[in-house]
């Protein structure tokens, strides 16, 4: 392998890129503003969630219970219904996702010191939703009768605080309130850097559907030269947008950067070589753009959605999926990031997926070598 | 004109026949990668590693760890004898929780209305949906375990003692599976990526070869370019999207309950709507590069306002306020409509409205787009 010779494929692979501003836009600042548009989206926690009532009840005692359930901003009640069809109705166009039904009695029945019952309808379809609208109402509802219990019944009361029995003290480090933003933000950018992995991919393939890879045969390049001269701009370009990813990452999510950075960017380096060279891989085997972009997502995007451990952690995923996420360089990476970024850990900590990722890299690109036949079909 | 689209769709068709890789990854890939999504996304969050110090060793402490065990949620991973330890295991990411019960646990147990035990549960927030359900998880089996010690030592009392009782009433998906919701947000998604892919390339690939201003010289017009170059796209989408709803009903028993027919007449309408924005894309990329990263972009934009990772409701006012652009946003809303709540035309006819109206301007933009790049 002669450095002179992967120099010149290196040279005319970033012309490529360079001439082409509209392309050269998209692969540095595309992963970025992906970054800060889902970062936005996704770090949103559950509020305001539109439930709905119905109050048979009509008393001050009911006004009271609603005024403390929308004393809040985990739900807001935003419909007053007079009859389940018409909640059927709201329910039907997903307008509500829950329903509060105040019996007749229930002022009576708390004002003589009776319990009663207050019916909740919740809409399953999304039970993410439906817990928090749960947690929330059905806490605050018991709250509400504890309250009433406190002032007419206080004999009640003793009883209630002595179910304490074992007193479980959670302490939750690295992001105290759990909030989606230090967990998810930094997982972020290993997904949108799967965005440079499909253009160098397509590179490859633009070359084999043009013909213009065969007048490359004719040089006396070797396919070692050839593959990694084409890899090194894609990595160059794709190290800028990790590190404004991070930068995304901290300055406008407030995300910690508790690591090192000069460690941050080898391992950035390290799973960016380690994708694109999959991406080379896979490019040996087709040989049109349609083909790749397919490919791509497949690959890529999809993957590391639901593979990487963002929103599912690898944990509970089935052997044999477990497995195949070990192969997705973003499920390393996600993990690097998490730990570099929010807990601070250093390569002691971080070896294992680093070395899965320099493994993955070097056991792609030799087999790109190996089945890229240098000759003409 | 009709015949004038009849040339062009059997042109189309015969690359696509012709290209072998193409057509099997369009239509098998996306089958296959549902499969593995919706497999691997199925179970709930559980098997979390844990590390454990006990430092009471008595029956009440295995107890508790029994029942925490028993949920499914912790893989008791590690058994440490020192609280300094489970940090370490924190720190370096073995473990995502640690449970420590003190020496005093049982002691204490016997006499808490003096000083009830306490258990420390350390958790990993770097995952928060992981640490979410570990909270949750935990919080439960310890309420559920103060209510059987209440009832032991008061026999004959109830523990729920409170005034309000809420009564609570799921529905659609009475037993909360978090895969019904997932598992149709994963098959529209797929669904969606893969037409705007198809479609984003497709003239673009004509333009990038040159092939484009050839068809401009011919007395095709531009609509029925984009027509011709819809409906082979069309085909290909509908197969992948009934083969996928076919695995997400039989295989993933996502209930069906509203009416097939409509189910199936506006999956093709969005469908459609979708291969709109892929033709724009593609009538206003220069080359199929561009065509693909700008598609990519598009499709995790669009991934977000599915209502997958958070519900849109809940999103900021700005992003709830440009969510109706997406198709996406108004397809998912009646796709789980029909199969999990079984409505019809009446409860989402508006979002039915504005898919439509947007598939119209998508239509035209590349209709414009396409003229105005090639007399340039």
């Amino acid at each position: 392998m002669s450095i002179r010779k992967m120099w010149a494929v290196l040279v005319k692979e970033s012309r490529h890129i360079w001439r082409d501003p509209a392309t050269l836009v998209l692969l540095l600042l595309a992963p970025v503003l992906l970054m800060i548009i889902m970062s936005y989206a996704l770090v949103a926690d559950i509020r305001e969630v539109p439930i709905a009532v119905l109050d048979f009840s009509q008393s001050q005692t009911s006004r009271q219970l609603l005024a403390t359930l929308a004393n809040s901003q985990d739900v807001v009640i935003n419909r007053t219904v007079a009859g389940y069809t018409e909640a059927e109705r709201l329910f039907d166009r997903n307008q509500i996702k829950a329903l509060v039904v105040i019996p007749p009695e229930f002022a009576t029945a708390l004002s003589s010191g009776r319990p009663v019952q207050i019916q909740i309808l919740v809409d399953g379809t999304d039970p993410t939703t439906a817990e928090h609208v749960i947690t929330h109402v059905v806490g605050r509802s018991r709250m509400f009768g504890y309250n009433i219990a406190l002032k007419t019944l206080p004999a009640q009361i003793s009883r209630l605080t002595a179910s304490q029995w074992i007193d479980l003290r959670p302490r939750t480090w690295y992001n105290p309130n759990l909030k989606n933003t230090h967990g998810i933000v930094p997982a972020m950018i290993p997904l949108v850097l799967s965005l440079p992995a499909l253009a160098v991919m397509n590179a490859l393939v633009r070359e084999k559907e043009y013909g213009t890879l065969e007048g490359i045969f004719a040089t006396p390049l070797g396919r070692s030269e050839l593959l990694i001269g084409k890899l090194i701009p894609y990595v160059l370009t794709g190290l800028i947008s990790a590190v404004l990813c991070a930068l995304t990452a901290v300055q406008v999510f407030g995300v910690p950067f508790n690591g090192s950075l000069g460690l941050f960017v080898i391992l950035a380096v390290d799973f960016l070589l380690a994708s694109f060279s999959m991406g080379i891989f896979m490019a040996t085997f087709i040989s049109s753009q349609a083909a790749s972009s397919v490919l791509g997502l497949l690959v890529f995007l999809f993957p590391g959605f639901f593979l990487s451990g963002i929103f599912y952690p690898v944990a509970s995923f089935p052997d044999l999926v477990k497995e195949e996420s070990q192969w997705l360089p973003s499920t390393h990476f996600v993990a690097i990031v998490r730990g570099l970024m929010v807990k601070g850990q250093g390569l002691t900590a971080l070896y294992q997926p680093a070395l899965m990722l320099l493994a993955l890299a070097v056991m792609m690109t030799f087999l790109s070598v190996f089945f890229f036949k240098k000759r003409l079909k | 004109m009709l015949y004038r689209i009849w040339y062009l769709i059997t042109k189309e068709l015969l690359q696509l026949a012709r290209n072998r890789i193409f057509g099997p990854l369009v239509l098998i890939g996306p089958l296959l990668e549902m499969s593995l999504v919706a497999w691997a996304t199925a179970a709930p969050i559980e098997h979390l590693s844990t590390a454990i110090v006990d430092l009471d060793r008595s029956a009440e402490s295995r107890a508790l760890l029994t029942a925490l065990h028993n949920t499914d949620t912790f893989d008791f991973n590690y058994y440490l004898t020192t609280p300094p330890q489970v940090t370490a295991y924190i720190e370096d990411g073995r473990a995502v929780a640690g449970i420590v019960i003190p020496a005093d646990y049982s002691r204490r147990l016997a006499n808490p209305q003096a000083e009830p035990p306490e258990v420390a549960f350390i958790l990993d927030g770097a995952d928060p949906i992981s640490a979410r359900e570990a909270l949750n998880s935990a919080q439960g089996v310890v309420k559920h375990l103060n209510q059987q010690l209440f009832t032991e030592a008061n026999p004959g009392q109830s523990a729920d003692t409170t005034l309000v009782q809420p009564r609570l009433r799921v529905r659609y998906n009475e037993e909360m599976k978090k895969s019904i919701y997932t598992v149709p947000s994963e098959m529209g998604l797929i669904l969606f990526a893969i037409a705007l892919m198809v479609a984003s390339i497709a003239i673009a690939r004509e333009r990038e070869l040159g092939t484009l201003e050839q068809l401009m010289v011919t007395p095709i017009r531009r609509l029925e370019l984009i027509l011709a170059k819809s409906i082979p796209a069309v085909l290909l989408g509908y197969l992948v999207f009934l083969s996928m709803l076919g695995v997400a009903i039989w295989g993933f028993s996502v209930p069906m309950r509203g009416h097939w027919g409509l189910l199936l007449a506006v999956s093709f309408c969005f469908i459609l709507i979708e291969l709109g924005f892929g033709l724009m894309i593609s009538a206003y990329a220069q080359n199929q590069t561009q065509g693909l990263m700008l598609a990519f972009t598009w499709v995790m934009i669009e991934f977000f306002f599915s209502g997958y990772g958070v519900p849109v409701e809940t999103m900021p006012d700005i992003l709830q306020k440009i969510a109706p652009i997406f198709p996406i946003y108004h397809y998912m809303i009646i796709f789980r409509g029909i199969l999990l709540k079984g409505v019809g035309l009446a409860a989402f006819w508006p979002h039915l409205l504005v898919g439509l109206a947007i598939g119209s301007v998508v239509l035209t933009l590349a209709v414009w787009l396409l003229g105005r790049q090639t007399w340039e």
